[in-house]
């Protein structure tokens, strides 16, 4: 038995704790139940993510061994060394269910045929449209990034969870019942004891009177 | 933040053609593995776009980063869901959803 004080203030403490720690379970597995439930759109999203993006690189790849067969590799290499500005994004957080999982936003890479840097005069529009196609690749990119990652916080999350909830239910509320049992049974003896003990002056008492 | 992409030639120049400068070209597992590891390091990447053909001859723990890091995140170009978070799926809530 752990050594814990039999005390009616150790006692009160322990139903604080006992009433805290349930509480918390309850909470804890609401949360996990939801996270759960969330999990299922999550899976739905990262796999469409991911179809799209496979099909659309597919296409992209195939549009970019056109032009290279129609332009040639060194057409091609020069116009992506020329290419003006670079793709970015920023990287922010959004809140599902207490779980802080990234958002790609602010995309910036779609330029107008002007804008690319290469001459429009010197180059084919097979180009361009290998352009495009790579730029749908890149937005899918963003996509199946932001549900791939978000799908690995919430599991981390719902592992954790799943720990907590297990712990509190097979480990702390129970030692902290029967501690209170013990407890319990340590001051019914102790008032047991202190009953035999005033009877016993009691009867004491009432011989010598008498 | 910015994209980086890694892997042969043909790859890579698809995204030059969008501008992304943080582009490796490599020749083979071991040198991929290196600028790999260099770009995790830097911090103006947020994603990395790498080739299947050389995810699969990471290293054990290399693989586990790609996997798992969030920070720069990993996306495989033309792979599908790695076995890892699958795996994780499966053990968390107990049945294969991204089979189903």
């Amino acid at each position: 038995m752990p050594q814990i004080k039999p005390t009616r203030s150790e006692l009160i403490k322990l139903q604080r704790k006992i009433k805290l720690s349930k509480t918390g379970y309850n909470i804890l597995k609401k949360k996990r139940d939801g996270l759960v439930m969330n999990l299922f759109g999550m899976v739905k999203d990262a796999k469409e993510a991911q179809e799209t993006l496979e099909e659309s690189y597919e296409v992209a790849n195939r549009y970019l061994g056109m032009t290279i067969a129609f332009e040639g590799e060194i057409n091609v290499a020069s116009c992506a060394l020329i290419k003006k500005g670079t793709p970015q994004f920023q990287l922010e957080s959004k809140n599902i269910m207490g779980v802080q999982v990234p958002k790609i936003s602010e995309l910036s890479f779609k330029k107008g045929i002007n804008d690319r840097g290469y001459s429009i005069l010197s180059t084919s529009s097979k180009i361009d449209e290998t352009v495009e196609e790579y730029e749908k690749v890149l937005e899918y990119v963003a996509k199946a990034v932001e549900a791939e990652s978000t799908l690995k916080k919430v599991l981390n999350e719902i592992e954790v969870t799943k720990r907590r909830v297990n712990a509190l239910e097979s480990k702390i509320i129970p030692k902290l019942e029967s501690q209170k049992k013990f407890i319990d049974f340590r001051l019914e003896e102790l008032e047991r004891e202190n009953k035999f003990r005033l009877k016993m002056i009691k009867d004491k008492k009432s011989k010598k009177s008498s | 933040m910015e994209f980086g992409v890694i892997g042969d030639e043909q790859f890579v120049m698809g995204f030059k053609l969008l501008g992304i400068k943080k582009s490796k070209q490599i020749a083979n597992n071991q040198e991929f593995e290196d600028y790999l590891i260099d770009m995790f390091k830097d911090k103006d990447v947020g994603i990395i776009i790498i080739q299947p053909e050389y995810y699969k001859n990471l290293s054990s723990k290399t693989k586990l980063k790609v996997d798992t890091s969030l920070k720069p995140t990993v996306i495989v170009l033309g792979e599908k869901l790695s076995d890892i978070l699958r795996d994780k799926i499966k053990h968390v809530i107990g049945v294969d959803l991204w089979g189903n």
